[in-house]
């Protein structure tokens, strides 16, 4: 029982680390508070050891996952995810101080599982699995130090984390793609009906005096992973059951889908009314940050309906 | 610090980073030549390279393509019904190679590719045909149609040696051969045809198979056994 009693330092973890971690500073810490009699001197050092060999596994491969949160536009949101897991285990510090520590050796069962997925992905090359591996590991971790109780308590945090990991592209195309398709077409119907004549060919929109690609013909709806994660944030603080928060979380993808044909549209209207060239340009800055704020427009719109149709009944906290 | 659970997790954890450093994080990467020097010539095809654009590319990755049209010199009728009009109607060959898949980046699918485009899959199935030296290899077959054109479609992915049509299977051969060889290349092949309206589908599927019988035995100079 003697690490229950120790404390973190924290310094050596790398950045996607932080979230779970504090809350085993937070938790040792309220521990520390009730055997606070006997004093410890090198209560962080265990802390330290398990933090130094994370990072001397993870590093790599942390630094690739936030180089593609940089680089992927689909994935910029992984940024927030772990500040939002760390919010989560903040706001429940509560409950987690009141929840009894009991070390436990069947979560060791998870740290092997964990390091048998890690190997695997990394000789493998399966970037999904060696960063899943993390999630389980810290899983692990948390069981065998902090017991089963603890891992209960924490495992929305942990689960949230998943959202900041890139789905395979061959799995991910699969979701995507027949939703880039739906949005192609229901953009195709309506600009007829504005004036503009189109010959729709899949994800290729030929318009009268040009064509225009959904450019990434392959790659389906890009925003549609950030805008679900921000769609779980958005139902976390406003909603309270978890029933309306799925609903919320589905919402965004019809959502993804109607920005998509805002977007085509949008831009067969400038090309039919004003310019071609500005049009493309349009198009492109279309496909980012205005994008993103039309979707959430989207997102609290349907949230107003909800509230309309089915009125939260009592507070549940 | 003498809990035995702490120091397993220590143990345990030590043993997985020597075994996570032990190993380069690089692959093995072996020598090929350069997709533009297949052969212009394929049987009594000629070839013509066609430009990739710039968007595409992007699109496709880091690899090396080829993008071709052969079309035959000589009339070709392999039907016994029709008459030999459309006999040299041109093949389309397409062929991506990877020599790395670790950053992340997986080959394209035709799946998703080919209706992006506007064409749908009007049947396929996965087969198994003979190249010109007598072996036999796997290959995805796929009859294409967009409004009234129709085209025969071939493709596989080939990566040491070994080809497969499924995109899945192909993954997971290649997670394999990562673990057992340290390689990730691999290659999509694509060889397509149209049907025209004048033949019948088996005319349009001699040609590609025929054209993809000998263009197989090439293939291991392009892309490694």
């Amino acid at each position: 029982m003697k690490y229950n009693v120790l404390r973190m330092t924290g310094s050596a973890q790398a950045e996607s680390h932080s979230p779970e971690l504090l809350a085993n500073r937070q938790d040792s810490g309220s521990v520390r508070l009730e055997s606070a009699g006997e004093p410890r001197r090198y209560g962080w050092l265990p802390y330290a050891i398990i933090s130094a060999l994370l990072v001397v596994i993870y590093y790599r491969i942390a630094g690739k996952l936030i180089y593609d949160w940089y680089t992927i536009p689909d994935y910029s949101h992984g940024f927030l995810v772990p500040l939002f897991a760390g919010y989560l285990i903040w706001d429940k510090r509560e409950s987690l101080s009141a929840t009894p520590v009991r070390p436990t050796w069947s979560g060791v069962s998870l740290i092997v599982f964990a390091i048998i997925l890690l190997i695997l992905g990394v000789y493998g090359v399966e970037l999904f699995t060696t960063r899943m591996s993390f999630i389980f590991l810290m899983g692990g971790l948390i069981w065998t130090f902090f017991g089963g109780k603890m891992l209960r308590e924490l495992r929305f945090p942990l689960l949230v984390l998943i959202l900041a990991i890139p789905i395979p592209a061959i799995i991910f195309n699969h979701i995507t793609f027949p939703l880039q398709l739906l949005a192609s077409r229901i953009a195709s119907d309506i600009l007829p009906m504005l004036g503009v004549p189109v010959l729709q060919e899949g994800n290729v929109i030929q318009l009268p005096v040009m064509k225009l690609e959904v450019a990434e013909a392959c790659s389906g709806i890009r925003s549609l992973m950030s805008l679900f994660a921000l769609a779980i944030f958005y139902g976390y603080f406003l909603e309270r059951t978890t029933s309306r928060r799925t609903i919320l979380a589905l919402a965004s993808i019809p959502i993804a889908v109607a920005a998509n044909v805002v977007r085509i549209v949008g831009t067969g209207l400038c090309v039919q009314y004003w310019d071609p060239d500005k049009a493309l340009g349009f198009f492109h800055e279309f496909s980012g940050w205005v994008m993103f704020v039309i979707s959430l427009c989207c997102l609290y719109l349907v949230h107003r309906v909800m509230e309309l149709i089915l009125p939260a009944t009592g507070k549940k906290a | 610090m003498k809990s035995p659970r702490f120091w397993t997790v220590v143990l345990l954890l030590v043993v997985t980073a020597l075994i996570l450093h032990s190993r380069g994080d690089t692959d093995r990467v072996p020598a090929s030549e350069p997709l533009s020097r297949m052969p212009e010539t394929i049987g009594q095809w000629t070839g013509q390279d066609l430009p990739i654009g710039d968007d595409v590319l992007a699109v496709l990755g880091k690899g090396d393509f080829l993008n071709r049209v052969y079309t035959s010199s000589q009339p070709m009728n392999v039907s016994q019904t029709s008459d030999p009009v459309d006999a040299n109607l041109p093949i389309g060959l397409f062929i991506g190679y990877f020599p790395t898949q670790r950053t992340g980046q997986s080959i394209h699918s035709p799946q998703n590719c080919l209706p992006g485009a506007g064409w749908t899959f009007d049947s396929h199935r996965y087969t198994t045909i003979t190249d010109a030296t007598g072996k036999s290899f796997r290959v995805g077959e796929y009859q294409i149609s967009n409004g009234e054109t129709r085209q025969f479609v071939i493709y596989w992915y080939q990566a040491h040696g070994r080809s497969i049509p499924n995109e899945y299977v192909a993954r997971a051969y290649m997670v394999a051969d990562a673990i057992r060889m340290d390689r990730t290349d691999g290659a999509l092949v694509r060889v397509i045809t149209q049907i025209s309206p004048t033949e019948t589908v088996a005319d349009a599927r001699g040609r590609a198979v025929r054209f993809t019988g000998l263009l197989a035995p090439m293939l291991p100079r392009f892309i490694p056994n």
